[in-house]
């Protein structure tokens, strides 16, 4: 026998994995897709419309209960404001000394609306920083602690710094006196 | 727009989804069915698998995004009944080849060389069933309706060439084992 004889025998034998399917079976499987169609699907997507309007409701309440709580104007929040803005001000006495100290506070202030006349008036081309938008804060809601606060910074004598004076480094040079080398034993 | 403007659409795009699926059937079914005759070797069985194909087919909705038909089909066809194959623990080799004494019958030859043949193609066969599954596997695969080499990879999970390489050494284990059991009387 020859590898040619080989080939077609193995041809002939993998030609029974080609047979043909029952001529019903198209039929079978129509009417079986017919029978059970849709109904999974309609219940699926029922099942993820559910969900998906469970979510969109959770998140829409937790979005209006996060809204109230930062929501300003309130009388108990501008109390909470008159008493940070009093406890700020010695902070801000030395925040020139030591800005990122009330870095946060300032953030925190700022973040509530100012007034809108003070800003208009107090507006410039450039950009306030942290420090002026805090004054201004503080000018809107108390001016008296704010004139106080200024006329206290006013009278702070300027800071001075003492120039530093460095020592010239000198290295002295290795002497060697003498050398001895131990005999071996 | 209501409910009730909204329904015949609904409908008319339900039907129209359901004649789609239905055309697919009508094209796919022989080939779903040899696949899944490949790895089984049971019309029945492969049956069963084909239509439990289409029927998951339908239901997840998956069909409607198919890339490739023949290639998604027959990977799906061939997990289904690699599944099956292992519940139902049938064993490879015992299933004898009515079908294909049955196709034998038909070609003219007389019952000797038949019966001669047969035998031949009978121990093809289960040279074929000892083959490893990494081996056979290809090998059934591409008598199943000319499938390539790149939809066999797909449906096998591994490179094109690593299927051309398995293919030539499934065939040259065939003949080797062939010749042995022809008391060497060939010439490879």
């Amino acid at each position: 026998m020859h590898s040619e004889d080989f080939d077609s025998l193995i041809d002939q034998a993998l030609t029974s994995y080609g047979t043909e399917p029952a001529q019903a079976l198209e039929a079978k499987i129509i009417a079986e897709v017919r029978s059970s169609p849709v109904l999974v699907k309609k219940k699926a997507s029922a099942k993820w419309f559910g969900l998906g309007s469970g979510i969109a409701a959770a998140g829409l309440v937790a979005v209006l209960l996060i809204h109230n709580e930062e929501r300003p104007g309130t009388k108990p929040d501008q109390t909470l404001e008159t008493s940070r803005a009093i406890s700020a001000a010695p902070s801000i006495a030395t925040s020139l000394a030591q800005p990122e100290k009330i870095h946060s506070h300032a953030v925190s202030l700022t973040h509530r609306r100012p007034h809108a006349a003070i800003v208009r008036a107090a507006s410039s081309a450039a950009d306030l920083t942290d420090q002026e938008k805090l004054l201004v804060e503080l000018a809107a809601h108390h001016p008296n602690e704010a004139r106080q606060l200024v006329s206290v910074v006013g009278q702070e004598k300027p800071l001075t710094i003492e120039p530093l004076s460095v020592q010239p480094i000198s290295t002295e040079t290795l002497k060697i006196a003498a050398l001895r080398i131990e005999p071996l034993r | 727009m209501s409910l009730a403007e909204d329904q015949p659409r609904v409908q008319a795009l339900e039907r129209e989804e359901r004649l789609a699926f239905e055309a697919l059937v009508h094209r796919q079914t022989r080939f779903v069915f040899r696949v899944a005759n490949a790895m089984l070797r049971n019309a029945s069985d492969a049956e069963e698998v084909a239509q439990e194909t289409f029927l998951k087919l339908h239901r997840g909705g998956a069909w409607q995004s198919m890339r490739d038909e023949r290639a998604f089909l027959a990977k799906m066809a061939w997990r289904l009944a690699l599944d099956r194959k292992r519940s139902t623990a049938t064993g490879r080799g015992l299933r004898v080849e009515v079908e294909h004494f049955d196709t034998l019958r038909g070609t003219g030859r007389n019952p000797e060389q038949a019966a001669v043949t047969g035998d031949a193609v009978g121990l093809v066969h289960r040279l074929i069933d000892e083959l490893p599954d990494e081996l056979r596997e290809p090998l059934v695969l591409s008598a199943v309706d000319e499938m390539n080499s790149r939809e066999i990879a797909e449906v096998l999970g591994v490179k094109e060439g690593t299927v051309r390489t398995r293919l030539m050494r499934a065939r040259q284990m065939l003949k080797e084992k062939l010749a042995d059991r022809t008391g060497g009387r060939h010439a490879l």
